[in-house]
């Protein structure tokens, strides 16, 4: 119960998918918890008006088009990343693209739910490379099984996520929450022209409903999980924020916070936060859990500076910000000989995993390779046009490129590196006085010996399919999968959080997200986050 | 016939408006009575502003087109070309003379550079939903941009799907 001495039992800094997970779970325990969130609540009607009518539409294909097409709001105190907010240093630009709204970026993500396999957790070990996690598979496999069900997934039970085309992996004590979406035609035809090739198809685990599951409805198909679902069936962590505030969680929004206060015994003892009219506020709470996503909680431990915390908060090993990772990727179009129709039903869901795991992780990195499942069309016509194709002519383009032009890419396993980083700026700050984040970004000759594998696997499909290569991308595209800034470790030298996702400086202070992981996989991160957050949850019920 | 005291303002029993007239003398080809009747004066000549541009947009794209967002691609057309009444008249111009059934046969004339700058412009206004460049682009309309027809009924127009489960089977390649 609340202590009068404190404004809350448990604070919590970001409303995303690993804050909401929290903030409800111990609201719906009892608990006094007020989430803070930097940017304002959205409204889903509100979103999906403003993207149908908007001028500029963002699609992963101009996804590089900075300031362009997001629906998402941009506010003074709350800057979009997708303006001129991040600041990119270092060889390779890491133009990721996080919202700062209630509920977090969730709103926009494609909604792959994977779970990591055992070897995943043990890479240095087995194959000379990255780093080992301190716990194993089976320590996180019950909160695979209780995150699955908080976020609604949906998935093929008895399917080789490794990639092998072998039996069940990985191993798991709980069904799918829902069952499999119908596969597309193109899904379809590219299993069977595939799998001749020795390409075994893996359907992806993702957050569509595929029966009314909470307050969601069955996937529509509407193609449009990025920049959002306009009927939520897709999962969102606003969904998880209403469920903490029907439970009494209090919810502070364009409250971006810009300072942990930390007493000489190490333990938390209040956050600062501002509104947007510069006022500057303070609240006291037991427990402190900071899930402001990879970026902002580094950044935020970074400026949290003091006399007794020079370096900022939870950063005695000098590790908060390091070793910044994303499935950098690449990518090929090509053009098919008959019809394959990508587009229909939702925009992800066959991937190959046939380099997921083995001993070639010593020589290059894990990848998976995926096919986009998004409706063409916009990408395409104004180019024809611009080529002066017209009359008749446009038409039949327009029907041809939309049946058969196909966008492959493929998502890398990155290494930890210290140099790469985020930083608070020294010199540009938003409209309340808080600097804005610094990347720095490069890849190795690991990543470059990827690239080389991969593309030998996508020229192969492109046989295999009998398609012509028309574009290919090898410029270190970001897959916006931020890892790595403040990562678990047994060792309080050189790791930020301990195997529990406690800041080994502070007692009372968890990080929840994926900025946790001490290595990335090749394999979309959020749903570790969340199993991790689930297990944080319940940590801080035996504690409060 | 009794007197309907609701609707005494109008001789159909229902209210006119002039969109419906707009749509209803383009369908009639272009005959300017109904407009004539129905509005004043300068509205009747901007109406047929707006006929001419839909007319010609239909020839220019082969599709039949609304004249309601056709006065409005109009608009946003003129906006940013102070000469396009002359421009659409010399295309139009060109066109009647030549006698070509439709625009492949008007493509096949290779016209003059400047024409088919103004074709090409009304062209795109209609598929992509959009006039201008991508620092002052206005949409006129996402769901009803002519790039969606041609694969109508087999992809969706992103965020207004089938329903679910609405896909599986071999679309028809005969739409």
């Amino acid at each position: 119960m609340a202590n009068d001495a404190y404004d809350a039992d448990v604070i919590v800094i970001g409303s995303g998918v690993m804050g909401g997970i929290v903030g409800a779970t111990l609201a719906k325990a009892g608990k006094k918890v007020i989430i803070l969130e930097a940017g304002p609540r959205v409204d889903r009607r509100e979103i999906v008006e403003t993207y149908r009518n908007a001028p500029v539409k963002l699609s992963l294909a101009n996804a590089k088009l900075q300031g362009a097409g997001s629906p998402f709001p941009s506010l003074p105190h709350a800057p979009s990343t997708y303006g001129d907010y991040l600041q990119y240093e270092g060889p390779v630009k890491y133009n990721t693209s996080y919202l700062r709204v209630v509920g977090g970026t969730t709103w926009h993500f494609g909604s792959a739910l994977w779970r990591m396999i055992p070897n995943d957790f043990k890479i240095q070990t087995l194959y000379g490379r990255g780093r080992d996690w301190p716990i194993g598979y089976d320590d996180l496999e019950q909160y695979y099984n209780k995150a699955e069900l908080e976020l609604g997934v949906t998935g093929t039970d008895g399917q080789d996520e490794s990639g092998q085309g072998g039996g069940p992996m990985p191993p798991r004590s709980m069904p799918f929450p829902m069952k499999q979406l119908n596969t597309s035609y193109m899904f379809d035809k590219l299993t069977e022209k595939l799998l001749v090739g020795g390409f075994n198809p893996v359907l992806e685990p993702h957050g569509r409903a595929s029966r009314p599951y909470g307050n969601r409805p069955i996937c529509a198909g509407n193609n449009n999980c990025n920049p959002v679902c306009p009927i939520g069936a897709k999962y969102d962590g606003s969904m998880h924020i209403d469920e903490a505030e029907r439970h009494g969680a209090k919810l502070l929004d364009n409250s971006p916070v810009y300072k942990i206060e930390a007493g000489d015994d190490g333990k938390i003892t209040a956050i600062w936060y501002k509104k947007p009219d510069n006022s500057e506020h303070r609240l006291t709470a037991k427990y402190f859990v900071l899930a402001a996503y990879g970026i902002e909680s580094a950044k935020l431990l970074l400026i949290s500076t003091s006399d007794k915390y020079p370096n900022g908060i939870a950063n005695s090993s000098d590790q908060v910000g390091r070793n910044l990772m994303d499935h950098t990727g690449i990518s090929m179009n090509m053009l098919t000989k008959e019809d394959m129709w990508p587009g229909e039903g939702p925009t992800e869901l066959l991937v190959y995993l046939n380099q997921r795991d083995g001993a070639f992780r010593k020589d290059y990195p894990s990848y998976k390779i995926k096919v986009r499942n998004t409706v063409p069309t916009a990408q395409m016509t104004e180019g024809f046009i611009k080529k002066g194709i017209l009359g008749s002519k446009l038409d039949a383009e327009i029907r041809k490129y939309s049946a058969r032009s196909l966008n492959w890419a493929i998502d890398f396993e990155p290494l930890p590196l210290a140099e790469n980083r985020v930083t608070p700026s020294k010199t540009k700050f938003d409209s309340v006085g808080i600097p804005v984040p610094v990347l720095y970004y490069s890849v190795t000759d690991y990543w470059n010996a990827g690239r080389d594998r991969g593309l030998q696997d996508l020229n192969k499909i492109a046989e295999l399919l009998d398609a012509e290569v028309l574009s290919t991308d090898v410029k270190w595209q970001n897959r916006q999968h931020v890892m790595g800034t403040t990562r678990m470790g047994d060792d309080p030298k050189d790791s930020v959080v301990d195997r529990d996702c406690r800041t080994h400086d502070h007692q009372n202070m968890f990080i929840a997200g994926t900025s946790v992981m001490p290595s990335a996989t090749c394999m979309n991160p959020t749903l570790t986050g969340a199993a991790l957050s689930v297990r944080i949850a319940e940590q801080l019920l035996k504690e409060v | 016939m009794p007197i309907d005291t609701h609707n005494s303002g109008s001789l159909t029993g229902l209210p006119l408006h002039r969109r419906d007239l707009l749509r209803a003398t383009v369908a009639v080809g272009g005959l300017a009575v109904l407009s004539s009747l129905a509005a004043p004066l300068s509205a009747a000549a901007a109406d047929n502003d707006v006929q001419d541009f839909t007319q010609l947009s239909e020839f220019l794209t082969g599709y039949k087109l609304d004249p309601v967002l056709g006065g409005r691609f109009l608009t946003a057309l003129a906006k940013r070309n102070a000469t396009l009444k002359a421009d659409m008249a010399a295309l139009q111009q060109v066109i009647k003379q030549s006698g070509v059934a439709n625009m492949d046969g008007f493509l096949a004339l290779k016209a003059d550079p400047a024409l088919m700058k103004t074709a090409t412009k009304i062209v795109s206004a209609w598929y992509l939903g959009v006039v201008g460049e991508p620092e002052d682009a206005e949409l006129i309309t996402y769901a009803e941009s002519l790039m969606y027809r041609p694969t109508k009924g087999i992809l969706t127009i992103p965020s207004y799907g089938p329903g679910p489960n609405a896909w599986g089977p071999k679309p028809d390649s005969k739409i």
